[in-house]
């Protein structure tokens, strides 16, 4: 659940350059997609949606808890684990410390490579989640982690102009379908070159029934939309 | 007045009512929603999402909120295929619920999607997808989650096929390329080790014939010959020598 929520940070680049839609989507995207500058700030708004009663059988007006919370993400600066550089990132829901990631990027795919709090010490995972790679298209398939059943892992699946409260871009849609037993969880974030996770849904199904319903989206950015 | 009821209650069931055959020419509208389940917004929203997926990444996904009266869900599948390729040329899905059904929707595939794609993959995707369907806040399925993320998995199930196909391609042409090199590799080893074996050939049997003729014996060839004249020695004019 914590890693569903993560989003991530990107880039501060002074010029918008490929515009493109659906089919037109970059081949590969240009070395700059990933360079985040230290202090850049991500804010997001975040609203669930619940059942009140998760014992509650199915009825047409469920008690629904709705919450909305503002979520901002810092880029902390890089750090240097076992030689390699990593992208240390803060996540702050309502101004209080909620988590810690950090992102690794080796010139292909950037991913969700470790996590860190105050109390503990970076600390590198050893399935890295990936978030989007250089060469990305649609059709492009992550499994992960290694030994979770085909078909779970994340995909992408268009690249179309999404509307946010920061504005309007272009953006790669992925979707994520990880199904431990007993529940479904059905994830799906729009990412942009450059800017980074500008929007996020996920619905997580158990028992049958339909549990939480989150949205992400961005509301500023460090730099502009499209 | 049995009988009236009787007649009523026929036409009611449905038996008389012709089925309602939905035109082969291609619909304006991706939702087709005569009895107005879907609120307004909702289907205005989902309809501009359905008409962006078809003009930029060429993929149909229809709503049938009044899918066409048949016997069998066999039957019902059979007359939606037909419709599905006589509307698009794409990849394409219909989705038929009618409403107050009990269960998922029937979901339809076809198009360029069904070629060379793995059946087993996506009847299981499908299924996926219609059990999500119904895994909602209240009884209804959710059918604007389920146009959505069909036509999300239309999409990364047609261009993972064209992606995984432009691999294959491309690794046939590398292996073909290696092959090639390879061959004509062994080839020009082989004509080099041909000459370099003739030349050497050539050498050693020219060695050969220069050894064997530097170490030969020279000796005059026996000869015979009769005394003439009673002399001792003759002049030895039958004597050969050749080389």
């Amino acid at each position: 659940m914590k890693l569903l929520l993560i989003t991530l940070t990107l880039t501060i680049a002074a010029c918008q350059e490929e515009k493109a839609v659906g089919d037109t989507a970059p081949q590969r995207l240009d070395t700059t997609f990933f360079a985040p500058e230290i202090g850049a700030k991500w804010t997001y708004l975040a609203t669930t949606e619940s059942l009140a009663n998760p014992n509650q059988r199915q009825q047409k007006s469920p008690d629904l808890m709705k919450t909305t919370i503002e979520r901002v993400q810092i880029y902390d600066g890089p750090k240097i684990i076992d030689g390699k550089p990593y992208y240390q990132n803060s996540v702050y829901h309502d101004g209080k410390f909620q988590e810690g990631f950090i992102l690794g990027w080796d010139g292909r795919v950037l991913n969700i490579a470790g996590s860190h709090s105050p109390d503990t010490p970076l600390k590198l995972t050893q399935n890295p989640t990936p978030i989007a790679q250089i060469d990305m298209v649609p059709g492009t398939y992550w499994h992960w982690p290694p030994n979770a059943p085909i078909g779970d892992g994340s995909r992408v699946v268009a690249f179309e102009t999404i509307k946010v409260p920061a504005g309007t871009f272009e953006a790669y849609k992925v979707s994520i379908r990880k199904n431990p037993p007993g529940i479904i969880s059905f994830r799906h974030y729009w990412f942009a070159p450059r800017i980074g996770i500008i929007k996020e849904t996920n619905r997580i199904y158990s028992k049958g029934k339909l549990q939480s319903r989150t949205t992400i989206e961005l509301t500023s950015s460090p730099s502009g939309s499209t | 007045m049995k009988s009236v009821s009787l007649i009523i209650a026929f036409f009611l069931s449905g038996s008389l009512i012709p089925a309602k055959r939905l035109s082969s020419e291609k619909p304006t509208s991706f939702i087709s929603d005569p009895s107005h389940w879907f609120p307004r917004e909702s289907r205005e929203a989902l309809e501009e999402f359905l008409k962006t997926r078809s003009d930029v990444l060429e993929v149909d996904v229809y709503l049938l909120l009044e899918p066409p009266l048949s016997q069998s869900s066999e039957e019902a599948k059979l007359s939606l295929q037909e419709l599905g390729n006589s509307w698009s040329k794409k990849c394409w899905a219909i989705i038929s619920y009618r409403p107050g059904q009990i269960g998922a929707p029937m979901i339809v595939t076809g198009g360029q999607l069904q070629e060379g794609i793995s059946t087993k993959f996506w009847e299981e995707e499908v299924r996926v997808l219609q059990d999500l369907s119904v895994q909602t806040w209240g009884p209804p399925p959710d059918l604007d989650f389920l146009a959505r993320s069909l036509s999300d998995s239309l999409i990364f199930t047609s261009r993972a096929q064209n992606t995984a196909n432009q691999d294959l391609i491309k690794n046939w042409r590398k292996e073909g390329e290696r092959k090639y090199r390879e061959a004509e590799a062994h080839k020009a080893l082989l004509i080099s080790l041909s000459v370099a074996s003739l030349i050497l050939l050539i050498l050693a049997g020219f060695l050969w014939r220069r050894l064997s003729l530097k170490h030969r014996k020279m000796t005059f060839p026996e000869t015979r010959w009769s005394l003439r004249l009673q002399a001792p020695h003759s002049g030895g004019t039958a004597v050969k020598k050749s080389y």
